[in-house]
């Protein structure tokens, strides 16, 4: 490139980098605050349900037909499409029987002691969760949440190019060349890792979603889920 | 006021700062690149070779990617007719090519 559109390129390329990664750090903030908590949802989720806090030894030597017979034997209980859900189902440890018109009656496996269920009392882990990905403001926060992820991908782009065409002084004293440093390196360690981590989160917020058209192009306007179309691909029988 | 003339002459010359990135650049970065993006990989889904559907889950984890990728290309142009020509260019192209695939 000639010299003055090269020194055009790099200014212009460092503003854009600035801004949006301003920008967009309120965003991530909250995405990696939340993702934290998201890592110990199994545990979370247990430790908030008080009627959870049991041992359960060995799932595979319980007799779960004991427990079982005695619900679905009481004259008032529905005799078709009980749903009965195994201890670890989704990291629950509790046996859990319903019926979509009775109330979950949930019991402690190893016992046998029916539990008293606070089913929908405290939601903490699925607040935490959904804050992480932006369900909590339903459509809208999952888009939104989305194009923060992509905006990343944009800011990890230019900051390789910016790597690659900008001089940075390796030696500097003051404190905004020490932080520029700092923020060079701890780049280098996690472009990766971050790269794979927005790719993935792009997909399911924005990926899916966003692929409608396509979906609704290749099927020739009988479905726009594209989901419903790679399902046979992303989870072979 | 500004006539047209001087209009169109700060549309095609390269600005001289680079610091300030404007709203007209901005737009074209994130609509602009959107179309870029989602036709160019439609084209490459149906030029490239191998299983249909496989193609269509490279197309859906990667097409937010290229829309990153073209952003950034679009809004690094010098000039603002240039921003402009790196819109409509691959867009008149894809959309060509597409139509020829029926």
């Amino acid at each position: 490139m000639l010299e003055p559109k090269l020194k055009l390129f790099k200014q212009r390329l460092l503003r854009a980098h600035t801004s949006l990664g301003i920008f967009l750090s309120l965003f991530m903030y909250v995405c990696l605050f939340f993702g934290i908590f998201a890592i110990f949802l199994p545990f979370i989720q247990v430790w908030e349900k008080p009627s959870r806090h049991f041992e359960v030894k060995n799932t595979k030597e319980i007799n779960y037909s004991s427990i079982i017979d005695t619900v679905i034997s009481k004259p008032d209980f529905p005799k078709n499409n009980i749903r009965v859900k195994l201890p670890g189902y989704k990291n629950d440890p509790a046996l859990r029987i319903s019926h979509q018109f009775i109330e979950e009656e949930i019991y402690n496996p190893s016992t046998g002691i029916k539990q008293e269920n606070e089913n929908k009392q405290s939601k903490l882990a699925f607040f935490l969760n959904q804050m992480h990905y932006g369900q909590f403001f339903s459509i809208f926060g999952r888009l939104f949440f989305g194009f923060v992820a992509v905006g990343v991908m944009f800011l990890i782009v230019g900051g390789l190019l910016l790597l690659v065409y900008i001089k940075f002084q390796k030696n500097g004293k003051n404190q905004k060349s020490t932080f520029s440093k700092l923020h060079r390196n701890l780049f280098i360690l996690t472009c990766i890792p971050l790269f794979l981590i927005t790719l993935t989160g792009a997909l399911m917020n924005v990926g899916f979603k966003g692929a409608a058209p396509l979906a609704s192009y290749i099927s020739k306007g009988e479905k726009n889920n594209v989901f419903s179309l790679v399902r046979p691909v992303l989870m072979p029988k | 006021m500004i006539s047209i003339k001087e209009m169109y002459y700060n549309f095609i010359t390269p600005e001289k700062s680079g610091k300030k990135i404007g709203w007209f650049r901005t737009f074209l970065a994130v609509f602009g690149a959107l179309i870029v993006a989602y036709l160019g990989m439609m084209v490459l889904l149906f030029v490239s070779p191998g299983s249909f559907l496989d193609l269509v889950v490279v197309f859906v984890l990667f097409y937010t990617f290229v829309w990153a990728c073209s952003a950034l290309w679009i809004v690094l142009a010098p000039s603002k007719l240039s921003a402009f020509l790196r819109v409509i260019i691959p867009i008149f192209i894809f959309s060509l090519f597409l139509s020829q695939m029926g």
